[in-house]
């Protein structure tokens, strides 16, 4: 069981999809591998079980020059997120079959599963962050080819936008490293052998930094989320699933993962600032979701705000801060993916997202008003869906790590229902106005019913059962939370 | 016997010359027209080099050595050779001849021992290179090219010759190495040399013949000029540094360094010509190399830091010399061209993607690697200001590359399509295939640069 063949197979099935005779055949190929990949992934917690320690099922290359050396691993929070990532594949592909797209597409989304497989296993700075940049590429072209009209103008602001938090990242991990070997006298890239916490001095300041707004551009933190309204809005429904559900989460994993336990008593330090930006995250995105009159633009903002939930529970340095935001992560992608597939449908139906433009659709389309509230109830946090169990625990830990910021943070759980609320009920059970579309929208097929079972599934279970995830998480967590 | 050691040192140069004896000679008798003859036979001689320099034995002249070093770049240059010949069509046997010549001189200034030796191999790359410059398009603007990029190179050549009488004034020696004695005239003349060889680098502020030359040029020739004559300016620049030269190396250069990349990445921004926009991110490029070879010097000039200034440069070759003949082959020549071009040809498309995201260093391509080894020396080397330097320019050119990468992927194609059309000769194909898929695969394998260090050892 190797776990570098979670990015193997979709990177080799990617350039196969370019070669394939067809289009057809490049789509059935794109999605029987995506369905493979998520397959053995879910086979690996045979062998993970069987391991002990943190990190298990530790793959290691051959040496190089300054400590760069090929070295995969997962930890449950890894393992979890990998899992996320092949799912959302799965769905997003499936979701697009009936698009009419070309090689091209199906070739991008598999590139950009393994990209992002990469980001989640690698265990060497240097790899991570090679991954991570590389992760980019198939998003700008999801978004700029097959987005909607403003496309190009917003894959440009994407790419340029991440690029620059990329060159922020690049430098801080160098800077990392540096410290590093002033301290010990070696040069290395190994995340764990950076994250003993040998990182000190004058510069470790500006080198912590430097890592956290690479990963806060990515998150997205308030103010750094600019460009996430737009690529969001112009990416195809499919490309805002995983752009939301898995790539956003490699912001929140960069914290977990190298962040804090690099630097634990600066984050510690930092808590009163990174924790009050997490706040102003999750009031701001929810106060701007509130203001939109776009159905993509609006879960665009509700994604600002659920993220900031990760980043105030991370920063809490608290276990169950902490267990909260790992679980807010897998929460946030199945919810807001969710919602992003149910938008696009009703897109493909009606070629409209604004939230004025339907009305009465509970009459005639009862699989979309099931669906959408059944996801729209878990994002906003409803009691026994997946999204309250993340964001009480994320609290929880922000309660006791300051509890004037867990206050307002917790107004956020208000705003999301003023938020959600009003907008379901603008588009499924106000009358319709006069520029209403409802009428060329025609109830889910089949196979659109499929894919958002699949995901009420597990939406449903983690909200009853969180606690089998959340002990998968848990040596992950408590290593963390020991420092 | 000094004659003997010293063929056998120049064993690479002596493939060429092999090839351009048996081409002047049918320049002289042959027919006149552009055929294939000419091209096979100037592809044996880069073969026969190829050959030479992989496994031939070390040895050392007089005047020539045959190391490590002047293996892989001998190698370096008959790939590039190689390159120009697969993507050019049938070729006169004077062009070819021209060529053979050209490559000669590389592989003579690879591996010279000499500074005389090394005069001899600049002068005979450079010559070559005007005639071809005009010959290969006989029209005004290239005309124009050839006359400024010929005074510019007489300019350089002068500048080495007055380097080499004022270093010999002042150390009573022609020997490459470390000077004998430090003194005021031979401190001169390691400043004339090194001038010279920023204006083969195309540095600033000797970069003013550049972009009327790559864009008055056959886009091979451009390839060629960008790729394989930049590199022998960079490994000259190295051979003159290692003379040891003081004061000038620690201010001048990394100063040079700065202005050449912010200089041809300012000016690369507003290009419309795309050729000419390569020419600019050449200089550009000439910027990152001297910075990766002043990180050489003063991490003592080692194999290791020396590794990283040849895997620059030999991904370099590849994305540069591969995006000039990857435009000819899509049949693009302006910017406004490349709008559309993901739906007219995306095979086209798709390699130029490549190659331009190599050149910007965006992983997963070998570019990402090249810069990155560039930017860990510089800060190894105790320079985080040059490593910002370079780092922010990466950013800039990352402005114009991927806006490239946005026209011709995700601009809608124009209702009458322009350009010359694309060209579809099979062997420009193949080379720029072998381009786009040599930086592509680099890019996972950082142990390329360890490679590299273990042949210099």
């Amino acid at each position: 069981m190797s776990v570098s063949l979670l990015w193997i197979i979709p990177a080799g099935a990617a350039a196969l999809t370019l070669a394939a005779p067809s289009a057809r055949a490049a789509r059935a190929l794109a999605l029987l591998t995506a369905a493979a990949v998520l397959a053995y992934s879910l086979t690996l917690i045979v062998p993970f079980r069987a391991q002990d320690g943190v990190l298990r099922l530790v793959e290691l290359g051959a040496p190089g020059a300054y400590g760069i050396r090929y070295s995969v691993a997962v930890d449950g929070v890894s393992l979890a997120l990998c899992w996320l990532t092949a799912f959302l594949t799965v769905l997003s592909l499936g979701a697009s079959w009936a698009g009419g797209h070309g090689k091209g597409f199906w070739a991008a989304f598999l590139a950009l599963e393994a990209a992002i497989m990469g980001v989640f296993t690698m265990q060497n700075l240097f790899w991570f962050y090679f991954f991570w940049d590389a992760s980019l590429i198939p998003m700008f072209f999801i978004i700029g080819l097959w987005g909607s009209a403003n496309r190009r103008k917003a894959a440009f602001k994407f790419i340029l936008y991440t690029f620059v938090g990329g060159l922020a990242l690049l430098v801080g991990l160098t800077g990392l490293v540096a410290l590093h070997h002033q301290a010990t006298g070696t040069w290395t890239w190994e995340i764990a052998e950076l994250t003993r916490g040998t990182a000190g001095g004058p510069w470790a300041k500006y080198v912590f930094l430097a890592i956290a707004a690479g990963f806060a551009v990515k998150v997205p933190v308030f103010p750094l989320h600019n460009w996430l309204p737009d690529a969001h809005t112009e990416a195809p429904a499919a490309g805002s699933v995983m752009l939301a559900g898995a790539m956003l989460k490699m912001g929140v994993y960069g914290f977990l993962r190298v962040l804090v336990p690099a630097f634990p008593a600066l984050s510690a330090e930092a808590l009163p600032w990174a924790a009050g930006l997490g706040v102003a995250s999750i009031l701001y995105g929810a106060l701007c979701a509130m203001a939109q009159s776009d159905l993509k633009r609006l879960i665009a903002f509700t994604s600002v705000s659920h993220m900031g939930f990760c980043v105030v529970g991370i920063f809490s340095l608290t276990p169950e801060g902490l267990s909260g935001a790992a679980l807010q992560m897998l929460n946030h992608g199945l919810s807001t993916g969710g919602l992003f597939l149910l938008v696009g449908f009703l897109y493909e139906r009606a070629h409209t997202r604004g939230l004025d433009d339907f009305g009465g659709l509970a009459a005639t389309a009862p699989w979309f008003t099931f669906f959408f509230a059944f996801v729209m109830l878990s994002s906003i946090g409803l009691p026994g869906l997946n999204g309250f169990v993340g964001e009480a625990l994320t609290l929880y830990g922000l309660l006791q790590a300051c509890w004037p910021l867990a206050l307002a943070a917790s107004l956020g759980a208000v705003l999301a229902a003023a938020y959600g609320l009003p907008s379901f009920q603008r588009v499924f059970w106000a009358p319709p106005g006069p520029s209403s579309r409802s009428g060329e929208v025609s109830d889910m097929t089949l196979r659109e019913q499929a894919i958002l079972w699949s995901l009420a599934a597990p939406i449903l279970g983690l909200g009853l059962f969180p606690k089998p995830l959340l002990a998968l998480m848990a040596p992950a967590v408590a290593a963390l939370a020991r420092r | 016997m000094t004659l003997c050691a010293d063929f056998a040192a120049a064993r690479p140069a002596v493939a060429h010359a092999a090839a351009l004896v048996a081409l002047s000679l049918a320049a002289l008798a042959g027919p006149r027209g552009p055929g294939q003859a000419p091209r096979v036979l100037a592809a044996l001689g880069c073969l026969l080099a190829l050959q030479c320099a992989a496994f031939s034995p070390d040895a050392a002249g007089a005047l020539f050595a045959l190391d490590g070093t002047a293996r892989l770049w001998s190698g370096l240059f008959a790939l590039a050779g190689l390159l120009f010949l697969a993507a050019r069509g049938p070729l006169t046997a004077r062009s070819a001849a021209l060529l053979a010549g050209s490559l000669c001189g590389m592989s003579l200034l690879a591996s010279a021992d000499n500074l005389f030796a090394l005069f001899l191999g600049l002068e005979l790359m450079s010559l070559p290179v005007y005639l071809l410059l005009h010959g290969l398009r006989p029209d005004h603007r290239s005309l124009e090219g050839a006359l400024k990029y010929f005074f510019a190179g007489a300019l350089a050549a002068g500048l080495f010759l007055f380097g080499m009488a004022a270093y010999y004034t002042g150390t009573g020696s022609f020997a490459l190495g470390p000077a004998p004695e430090a003194s005021p005239a031979a401190a001169l003349g390691v400043a004339l040399m090194a001038a010279a060889a920023l204006f083969k680098l195309g540095a600033f502020p000797f970069m003013f013949w550049l972009p009327d030359a790559y864009e008055a040029a056959e886009a091979e020739l451009a390839a060629f000029m960008a790729t394989a004559v930049k590199a022998a300016g960079a490994l000259l620049l190295m051979r003159v540094l290692s003379l040891g030269a003081g004061r000038v190396e620690s201010l001048a250069i990394p100063a040079l360094a700065v202005l050449t990349m912010t200089f041809g990445n300012l000016l690369a921004l507003r290009q419309r010509d795309l050729q000419r926009l390569l020419a600019w991110s050449s200089v550009a490029h000439a910027g990152y190399l001297v910075a990766a070879i002043w990180a050489w010097r003063r991490l003592g000039g080692t194999p290791a830091a020396a590794a990283t200034v040849y895997l620059y440069l030999a991904l370099y070759l590849a994305s540069s010399g591969g995006a000039f003949l990857a435009l000819k082959a899509a049949g693009v020549r302006r910017r406004d061209d490349l709008a559309g071009l993901g739906q007219r040809a995306p095979l086209a498309a798709t390699t130029l993607v490549v190659l331009l995201l190599a050149l910007g260093g965006v992983p997963p391509t070998g570019g990402f690697l090249a810069k990155f080894f560039v930017l860990w020396d510089l800060w190894r080397a105790g320079a985080p200001g040059l490593a910002a330097a370079v780092a922010l320019n990466s950013l800039i050119g990352l402005g114009y590359y991927v806006g490239l990468v946005k026209a011709l992927a995700l601009d809608p194609a124009p209702e009458t399509p322009r350009g010359p059309g694309s060209c579809p000769r099979w062997g420009l194909r193949a080379a720029v295939l072998a381009c786009a898929a040599g930086v592509l695969l680099s890019g996972v394998m950082p142990g390329l640069r360890d490679g590299i260090e273990g042949l210099l050892r």
